[in-house]
């Protein structure tokens, strides 16, 4: 039980990553300083990868 | 001893090398970013911007944690740098784990150890994995911000996790281990698709574990499984999820009116969906572990996602842009390489099958996959094809062809002195000469010898006697080996740092222990089966793979460190066979064991002996400062632009911008991506301070597979004349007030939608400004290519107020056509409407060159200068020459000597050696009257060159075609001084050397 739901926090965490990385982007009429913000990308990565190492630990959590 | 303590002192040592690599690793780190794809790399990582196909995004995340670490952006190059260190250090603790637990099984070790065994166990541990440390190829990537530190890193993890689970595969929770393994495997296809190679030797440890012997045919059977798996994998199981996603997307969006992305969203969950229900109702184990390990292993393939959701940003760098499903599709097909065949295709001389169409041969097209892109009609949400792939049909074929690239006919004839060609195609023979002597031995096993036998030194080779051989140190074998006498090498090359010699030792001690570890039972042959089947996937079927031409870019010797890996175990294992003689000799198993360990022991230190000096990086900021110079060579108002070309000439700039934010209101266009309609785009946007560049197409103008190439038709020169002879209304109300207007060329005939209009009339454009008028001559040019009409777009608007730069190492071929019209500011010319060939601007590049140029602590003594940088600081020492001729021309002697004394402070010789452009500065202190320093640089290229043409003489003729260009390059410099020495009577200079310089 505890395996799976280390499982699925990882896998929220690289969802919430995802969608924390998400944003409008820079057209032809304008820059977009926005899509180099902290939330973009200093906080989304490091959640995406949080996620990816506790998958691991997830893996080798034994039932 | 017991099992227990064993594993503390095998975890203990273990750590211990690591932390040895680790600390060495980070000392000779290069603090700022390194020349290739580093500098992209580290913006990738900071920023999360695209790099290159096929993208690396488990890097990026994971080098974006530790850029986060760096206190201000001028630390970020060197934390991602420490990233690659400690990644390389976790990769040789592995490396240790891995032989200790293999040369464990060799001895038959169960729960007892006796103490000789533990010795000889560890030494086999640190032994392989420092002699792995301090080799040459892997310690190179150790120390910057590549993806091999972290691939080799996961390669050796999931090396060790499979033997690891071997260990307690009977044990009934051991299937995790695998699951492990199909997960890293999956994450490591985010950093490099190398580890994928490690597939066909687990499957060997997995059968072996099963069958517990292994003869030869359930080796290949094994290794026929192992194979299949790499290549579903590879080939089915990746394009395929991408394949189904493209198909959804298409449904989704085009069919069913949803947005962009839904369908992709749609296909994962969908596929994560299945997998799950599969596994509640799977029974059999073996069903359950492999449905498991192909979970995560799409698991780990999901980092992906950060390509498209940051392409979809549009930021600044964003190659290919991958924004959607069937970009991202070609993206990691890695389709802007082109087409490698393997089995059957056409050789490089293969004539084109034409086909009648009309009355005109019009060469045989196979038309392949349509390619898609998203509606330019931004209110409309759906994908259209813009064309389909187009694939020539060649008339002459052939088998496993080896030489195949079209690009590279010449290479290919000079490397084999001429092709002997049957049927159109080079016979069998002539195929398998050029895939032994090229791709087997130049491009591998020369590799392979410059980590275990030695180095001549780091200068580029294609098989040139002097340049990046492999030697052995012993120098009766070398004189063999290379043709030459190797006792009277010039001193640039006997004391050139990457001249490295083992004198062979870590070779014979690694044959030594692959035939001590065959000789140890069955255990033991299994064990060689798997090491070898690694060796031989991340060696040699990579070069089957690769099926590279000849006159790479740059030495290719990274992508093998794999290989180099599996080499290692053996060289560990060589103490075990050391220890087997030794204890011949010595009765007492205890002191045996540490003799042979310590004799061990004495091969990484020799190899560290020689490699530190062209590995240690600290205090080189050359990358940084060169791209620095580059946009520094630019004024500072109007938004300037650069086009630059190669990889060393365009990322530095990226870095200087995207990392350290220098000059954002410049902007560096790229020619060799300008040719496409994905980086048109970008060009097209505003990036940081840098307004749009001055591109008003139409987007279907441009692209792909529209004006690809456009012909020149100078014929049509005298119709168009007498068009607007006899009509000029007419004339004028279809192809503009000036027939020959560059802008209306481009408007009226070029993007013109008409077919037929399609040409260039003229060999001759004007571009008029005000009164002025710029003459462009396309004089002997057939064509030219998109990536010419965007320069040239840029031009015809005549708005001088936003200057366009060509920077310094664009080559000749590049804009020929603005070769009048190039003038000197820097490492940039800048196009000038006034034409005059190629010309100074002295003041500006004086006030670059003394004030705003930095030059990489380059002044600082014993800096390794590698091969690519010394190229830069000698382009440097270039532009510093035709300054000082410049000012001495001008009768500027004052400031000439304060570029000269620049010069020398700057770029020193004891680490940028004088060459040709030295001369000038020797002529600056001549005029100047500081004879004893013009006399040392005179002295200096005298008797470089003096030994240079008397080593090349001893050249055996058979191999001397080679170094022609060196022969003449310092015969000129040899003639360049003595003239010099000349015109300012040194007769002293000449006295000395005139005996010598009869050569």
């Amino acid at each position: 039980m505890k395996k799976t739901l280390i499982i699925i926090t990882a896998a929220l965490f690289i969802i919430v990553g995802f969608i924390l990385m998400s944003g409008p982007g820079s057209t032809a009429e304008a820059f977009c300083p926005d899509i180099f913000s902290t939330r973009r990308i200093v906080i989304a990565p490091a959640l995406c990868l949080a996620g990816y190492l506790l998958m691991m630990v997830g893996i080798l959590w034994r039932k | 001893m017991q099992q227990k303590v064993f594993s503390l002192i095998d975890t203990l040592t273990g750590w211990l090398v690591f932390v040895i690599a680790a600390v060495i690793y980070c000392l000779t780190v290069e603090p700022t970013a390194s020349l290739w794809d580093c500098p992209e790399f580290i913006s990738c990582g900071y920023k999360l911007e695209i790099g290159h196909p096929p993208g690396a995004p488990f890097y990026m995340l994971v080098a974006n944690l530790f850029s986060q670490l760096a206190s201000d952006p001028s630390q970020v190059a060197w934390m991602i740098n420490i990233l690659s260190a400690l990644l390389s250090a976790g990769c040789i603790l592995f490396l240790f784990w891995t032989i200790t637990l293999l040369t464990r099984h060799l001895y038959g070790c169960h729960e007892t150890y006796t103490l000789p065994q533990v010795i000889v166990i560890e030494a086999c541990g640190v032994v392989g994995a420092l002699a792995y440390t301090f080799s040459d190829t892997f310690w190179f990537s150790a120390v910057e911000s590549e993806v091999y530190a972290f691939s080799s890193f996961l390669t050796a993890l999931v090396f060790w996790l499979i033997l690891h689970w071997e260990e307690e595969a009977d044990h009934p929770q051991s299937d995790r281990w695998l699951i492990l393994t199909a997960y890293i495997i999956g994450l490591s296809v985010g950093v490099h698709l190398l580890c994928l190679l490690c597939l066909p030797a687990m499957v060997l440890v997995v059968y072996g574990h099963k069958t517990q012997r292994l003869t030869w045919w359930s080796a290949f059977k094994a290794l026929l499984v192992g194979g299949i798996l790499l290549a579903v994998v590879l080939y089915m199981l990746i394009p395929g999820v991408l394949l189904l996603g493209s198909w959804m997307e298409l449904l989704f969006v085009n069919v069913m009116h949803l947005p962009y992305q839904s369908g992709l969203i749609c296909t994962v969950i969908l596929l994560f969906a299945v997998i799950l229900f599969a596994l509640m109702k799977a029974k059999r184990r073996v069903i359950k572990t492999s449905l498991q390990c192909l979970f995560f292993f799409l698991v780990g393939l999901s980092s992906y996602a950060v390509i498209i959701i940051r392409s979809s940003a549009q930021p600044p760098m964003d190659e290919n842009s991958p924004d959607h499903v069937f970009a991202l599709r070609s993206y990691m097909s890695r389709e802007q390489y082109g087409e490698t065949p393997l089995l059957y295709g056409p050789a490089y001389c293969s004539e084109l099958d034409y086909e009648p169409q009309g009355d005109y041969q019009v060469a045989k097209m196979r038309e392949g996959a349509p390619i898609y892109q998203r509606s330019s009609n931004p209110s409309e949400q759906r994908y259209e094809v813009v064309r389909r792939q187009q694939h020539y049909v060649y008339r002459d074929n052939m088998w496993f062809p080896r030489m195949h690239s079209q690009l590279h006919a010449n290479a290919y004839e000079q490397w084999m002195g001429g092709v002997t060609k049957k049927n159109g195609v080079p016979t069998i023979s002539e195929n398998w000469r050029f895939f032994w002597s090229y791709q087997v031995c130049h491009m591998y096993w020369r590799y392979f010898l410059w980590n275990f036998v030695g180095r001549q030194n780091n200068i580029k080779g294609n098989g040139e006697v002097e340049h990046g051989n492999w030697i052995t140190g012993v120098r009766l074998i070398d004189d063999i080996l290379l043709g030459c006498d190797t006792a009277h090498l010039p001193s640039d090359l006997s004391s050139n740092k990457g001249r490295n010699v083992y004198y062979a030792i870590p070779l014979l001690m690694g044959l030594l222990g692959g035939y001590w570890q065959w000789r140890r039972g069955t255990r033991g042959r299994r064990q060689l089966a798997v090491v070898l089947t690694l060796f031989i996937m991340t060696g040699l079927a990579i070069v089957v793979y690769l099926n590279q031409p000849p006159q790479p870019p740059r030495e290719r010797d990274y992508v093998y460190v794999g290989s180099f890996y599996a080499f290692s175990i053996w060289i560990g294992m060589g103490v075990g066979a050391v220890d087997a003689i030794v204890r011949r000799l010595i009765r007492c198993p205890s002191w045996a064991a540490a003799v042979s360990a310590l004799l061990g022991l004495l091969i990484p230190l020799q190899m560290v002996s020689q490699t530190w000096d062209d590995h240690d990086r600290s205090g080189r900021y050359a990358c940084r400062d060169f791209g620095h110079n580059y946009l520094e060579s630019m004024q500072r108002e109007g938004h300037p632009i650069i086009l630059t070309n190669g990889d060393n000439d365009t990322f530095p700039l990226w870095y200087n911008h995207e990392v350290e934010g220098q000059r954002l209101d410049t902007r560096d266009c790229n020619l060799s991506y300008v040719q496409t309609d994905w980086y048109i785009d970008q060009m097209r946007r505003p990036a940081y301070d840098s307004p749009p560049l001055p591109i008003h197409w139409r987007r279907e103008d441009y692209q792909d597979g529209n004006n690809e190439v456009v012909p020149i038709r100078p014929a049509l020169k005298q119709q168009v004349l007498d068009f607007y002879r006899d009509e000029p209304e007419e004339a004028k109300r279809k192809f503009g007030e000036e027939p020959f207007e560059l802008k209306n060329i481009l408007h009226h005939w070029v993007m013109s939608d008409h077919p037929e209009l399609k040409v260039i009339p003229t060999d001759s454009v004007t571009i008029t400004t005000g009164d002025e008028q710029m003459v462009i001559s396309l004089a002997g040019r057939q064509m030219l290519y998109k990536k010419d009409l965007v320069v040239l777009e840029m031009l015809s608007h005549g708005d001088w107020s936003r200057p366009i730069y060509a920077s310094i190492s664009l080559g000749p071929d590049e804009v020929p056509y603005l070769s009048d019209h190039l003038s000197l500011e820097g490492m940039a010319y800048r196009i000038v409407p006034t034409s005059g060939g190629r010309r100074v601007d002295v003041e500006r590049t004086y006030e670059n060159v003394m004030h705003r140029f930095r030059y990489g602590g380059l002044s600082r003594r014993g800096l390794y200068v590698d091969d690519d940088i010394l190229y830069t600081a000698h382009t440097h020492q270039y532009v510093m020459a035709i300054l000082i001729d410049s000012l001495l021309e001008q009768g500027d002697t004052q400031r000439a000597l304060a570029v000269a004394d620049k010069w020398q402070r700057e770029l020193p010789s004891y680490n940028v050696p004088y060459t040709e452009s030295a001369l000038s500065l020797a002529r600056c202190y001549y005029v100047t009257g500081r004879t004893q320093e013009a006399d040392a640089i005179v002295e200096n290229l005298l008797r470089r060159s003096h030994e240079w043409l008397t080593w090349l003489q001893t050249i055996k003729s058979s191999r001397s075609a080679g170094s022609a260009y060196s022969f003449q390059r310092w015969s000129q410099i040899m003639q360049g001084a003595l003239t010099l020495a000349q015109i300012y009577h040194r007769d002293h200079l000449l006295k000395d050397k005139s005996n010598e310089s009869s050569i």
